[in-house]
């Protein structure tokens, strides 16, 4: 791991109660003079603060853990990539190290709502049948978008000629699946790397991680696994749209 | 489907190749992508390009000490019990599980397997659940062996 | 660099929306636009007002989040310009068309309709240009210039539909539609069934039963600008078929129904086509004869039934032997619907192997009434709807059976 990209866990658990602690102290002045911290709170660059959407709360080790996310493939299917983030084998079955996936995944939430805040599209993308219109249930919801179906090539690098008149591309693409079969990679990953759009996308023991911005290493498979991403994207964006509005109404 | 297409994806990062453009000046600071200062201030664990050495990690595989119980057990009785169902959310232990818990408990330096087997039995026959023996030739003296020395079976 | 730099280009073409405007306007276009990085300290509302008052007070935070971009901006002011223009052009068209009535000596309140005006066009200035479209014309400008489709995107340059990104966001919803109403239907389970059930009258599910799903080419047309495939068409259509047999499918009779029509009649010329009739029970059956050899057999074909067989008085074990079984089941099973109708037969004559064939071309038939044309095509082509002609053939004199001679001895 190359050392200035490195973080280490305990650096993030004291982030996590400094932020507690904060969010206490806005409580008490709220009751007690009002606004005076949340004026200075806001004021702040939402990029300097490390968790200004409070997301990094909604992963816990444990419900993913009940969701069966750390269930990976047949050893034989591993992907020799996603090696440092197993955790070993059992019964020739990969199990995926959910301690380190739970950070990755922290740092995807929030890079997600960052790019919600700023106002940016973000688009969905499954090719799982089980749940495929769980997703376009969840992005017509949220008020973002999805693309469930077959991809077809043309979509981001030739989108005038088919729809007809220039598209705005989304700015960050959530890959509930980054394979299309068991051997597939999406071809949407290389389309979005080409065309400069950074990824976020859940990676299974046989999924090639490398073309992922930010990868989550998990279990892809599991309809639980599945539905509990959707309700973590999902209550991501929510609270990045609330923040969004929120600070809006300030400004007026 | 990529037959004459563009490989500029194989190239260092995403992040990297914008950069690269603001500073040849062929993209100007302000029409950076919106994505842009996040990536900056909050960069990926690992830099997601194509061309990276092959991590040389060893999985290791995971054994517990009560997995040679459970395979003797499994030679002794006949499996029964449910296998895990993976669409429901159950955190109930399966019958088998319970047999390994109670051997666990009940095992003693002295005993021998065999022996710990039948007082696991006993302890469940009181609770009016059964274990079903496999029928003898099936059994190749699998009680006789410790579970230690696997290997003296097979001679 | 080039090739990076065009792909980028295009990414980040965050605003461009198709005007009549040159590729140079364009490029100026894109400079000015995104992320609004450099006029972030701007607010959007208010701009004109808040000139003097620059907005160093404002957060960063949210700065960034508010603004129309420049780009979007100059659009919209394109747009409200090509407006005004369209609408001077219209009161200029009305102002002719007044005119040429006048010059026409026409009634002063009389409407001219288009018609009119390219007839009065051509009287007073005769052409003779040989090229029609380069004669004196005047035509409505909403005529000559459409305006642009823009109701796809929003302020921001957000496409407005959800699925906008699949190319196909229309068909695609539906078909979405379709899969939360069947995932819906699934999340039934049997003991409510009983609850749930609507008694629909037997008109309905007569009319119900003789529906078929709209052709390709009119499914097609009902998506205009998206392209739909064949391939498409086929996923809609196995989606749709197992909502429609869904046990609880009359629960989303609605739905399914606008892409169900009346069943055409076949061919005119050919023999006419059985009906089914309708029994007290308000069952559809249909009565067929079938042959084979000597054998005869009149077959009788309920539907809305459980696969249940009488032959002769006996189920299926009239025949002991499987083989049989599985002729008389055949057509049946070509069309997937052994569990769904009910047969009753009186067979006589021939042998065992005879009775069977008779009552398969007898079930074929009936069959065929119920059956769309597709499928009663493939049972045509299966064989099964064809009598089969073969008879037994007449002893000779001179030969011990119809063919065989006498055992020859040499004497």
């Amino acid at each position: 791991m190359s050392g200035s990209h490195s973080r280490n866990l305990p650096a993030f658990r004291l982030l996590s109660t400094t932020r507690k602690y904060l969010s206490n102290i806005l409580n008490l002045s709220q009751s007690n003079e009002s606004g005076n911290v949340n004026d200075r709170l806001q004021q702040q660059d939402p990029l300097d603060h490390q968790d200004y959407f409070q997301v990094r709360d909604l992963v816990s080790l444990e419900t993913m853990f009940e969701s069966q996310c750390h269930y990976g493939h047949h050893q034989d299917c591993r992907n020799e990539y996603m090696t440092p983030y197993l955790f070993g084998t059992r019964c020739n079955i990969d199990i995926i190290d959910l301690e380190k996936t739970v950070p990755l995944f922290q740092d995807a939430l929030n890079v997600l709502a960052h790019v919600v805040y700023r106002g940016g599209i973000v688009l969905f993308v499954s090719r799982q049948k089980m749940t495929m219109h769980r997703v376009e249930h969840m992005a017509k919801h949220v008020g973002e978008f999805a693309h469930c179906r077959q991809w077809n090539s043309g979509v981001f690098t030739n989108t005038e000629q088919i729809v007809g008149f220039p598209t705005r591309l989304p700015d960050l693409c959530v890959f509930l699946h980054s394979q299309t079969s068991a051997v597939m990679p999406h071809p949407g990953l290389v389309d979005c790397a080409k065309l400069l759009i950074p990824t976020i996308g859940i990676v299974d023991s046989n999924c090639d991680p490398r073309l992922v911005s930010y990868p989550i290493p998990a279990n892809d498979d599991s309809f639980l696994s599945i539905i509990y991403y959707l309700k973590v994207f999902e209550n991501t964006v929510k609270l990045a749209k609330q923040k969004r509005q929120d600070d809006l109404l300030a400004e007026k | 489907m990529t037959m004459a297409g563009s490989r500029v994806h194989r190239h260092g990062t995403i992040y990297k190749r914008v950069e690269g453009l603001i500073k040849s000046e062929a993209l100007q600071w302000k029409d950076r992508p919106l994505w842009f200062d996040i990536w900056k201030k909050f960069p990926p664990q690992v830099e997601p390009k194509e061309d990276r050495p092959v991590p040389n990690v060893h999985v290791r595989k995971i054994l517990y000490p009560e997995d040679m119980v459970r395979a003797k057990m499994q030679e002794v009785y006949e499996v029964t019990g449910t296998v895990k169902n993976l669409r429901t959310k159950w955190k109930g232990k399966s019958k088998n599980q319970l047999f390994v818990e109670e051997y666990v408990r009940l095992q003693k330096p002295g005993l021998s397997v065999a022996e710990v087997f039948r007082q696991v039995e006993q302890e469940f026959r009181a609770r009016g659940q059964q274990f079903i023996r496999k029928p003898k030739n099936v059994l190749h003296n699998a009680e006789e062996t410790e579970p230690q020395n696997e290997e003296s079976k097979k001679s | 660099m080039s090739f990076t730099t065009l792909r980028l280009y295009r990414h980040l073409n965050l605003l461009q929306f198709a005007t009549s405007e040159s590729t140079y306007n364009r490029r100026a276009l894109f400079h000015q636009s995104h992320c609004c990085q450099q006029n972030k300290n701007v607010p959007a509302q208010g701009r004109d007002g808040l000139v003097g008052s620059e907005t160093s007070t404002v957060p960063k935070a949210f700065s960034r989040t508010q603004m129309i971009t420049r780009s979007m901006e100059r659009f919209i002011k394109h747009l409200q310009g090509e407006e005004l223009k369209r609408q001077r052009d219209i009161a200029e068209y009305e102002l002719g068309k007044r005119h040429l009535a006048n010059m026409m000596g026409l009634d002063e309140g009389q409407e001219m309709t288009q018609e009119d005006v390219k007839k009065c066009i051509e009287y007073l200035f005769p052409s003779g240009l040989f090229n029609k479209q380069a004669r004196p014309m005047m035509e409505h400008p909403l005529v000559l210039r459409p305006r642009v489709q823009i109701a796809e995107h929003d302020e921001e340059g957000r496409p407005k539909h959800y699925l906008h990104y699949t190319m196909k966001p229309t068909f695609y919803e539906l078909l979405h539609k379709a899969a939360v109403k069947y995932e819906r239907l699934k999340g039934f389970d049997g003991g409510q069934e009983g609850n749930l059930s609507v008694n629909t009258t037997a008109s309905e599910e007569i009319e119900f039963e003789m529906l078929e799903w709209i052709p390709y080419a009119e499914f097609k047309d009902l998506f205009k600008p998206e392209k739909i495939s064949e391939a498409d068409y086929k996923r809609f259509l196995t989606l749709f078929s197992r909502l429609r047999e869904h046990p609880l499918g009359h629960m989303e009779c609605d739905f399914v129904k606008t892409f169900l029509r009346v069943r055409q009649a076949a061919d005119s010329g050919e023999k006419k086509k059985l009906l089914p009739i309708k029994d007290e029970d308000g069952r559809l059956f249909v009565i067929e004869r079938g042959f084979k050899k000597t054998a005869k057999a009149y077959v009788s074909l309920k539907n809305n039934g459980s696969g249940q067989w009488n032959i002769n008085g006996k189920d299926l074990t009239y025949f002991e032997d499987v083989l049989y079984r599985q002729v008389v089941m055949w057509p049946l099973q070509l069309c997937n619907v052994i569990d769904r109708y009910d047969v009753s037969v009186r067979v006589t004559g021939s042998g065992i192997s005879g009775q069977a064939q008779a009552i398969r071309l007898g079930v074929s038939r009936c069959l065929s009434a119920f059956m769309s044309q597709e499928l009663v095509e493939k049972m045509r082509i299966a064989g099964l709807l064809t009598r089969d002609p073969r008879r037994r053939e007449r002893k000779k004199p001179g030969q011990e059976k119809a063919r065989k001679p006498f055992t020859w001895l040499r004497r």
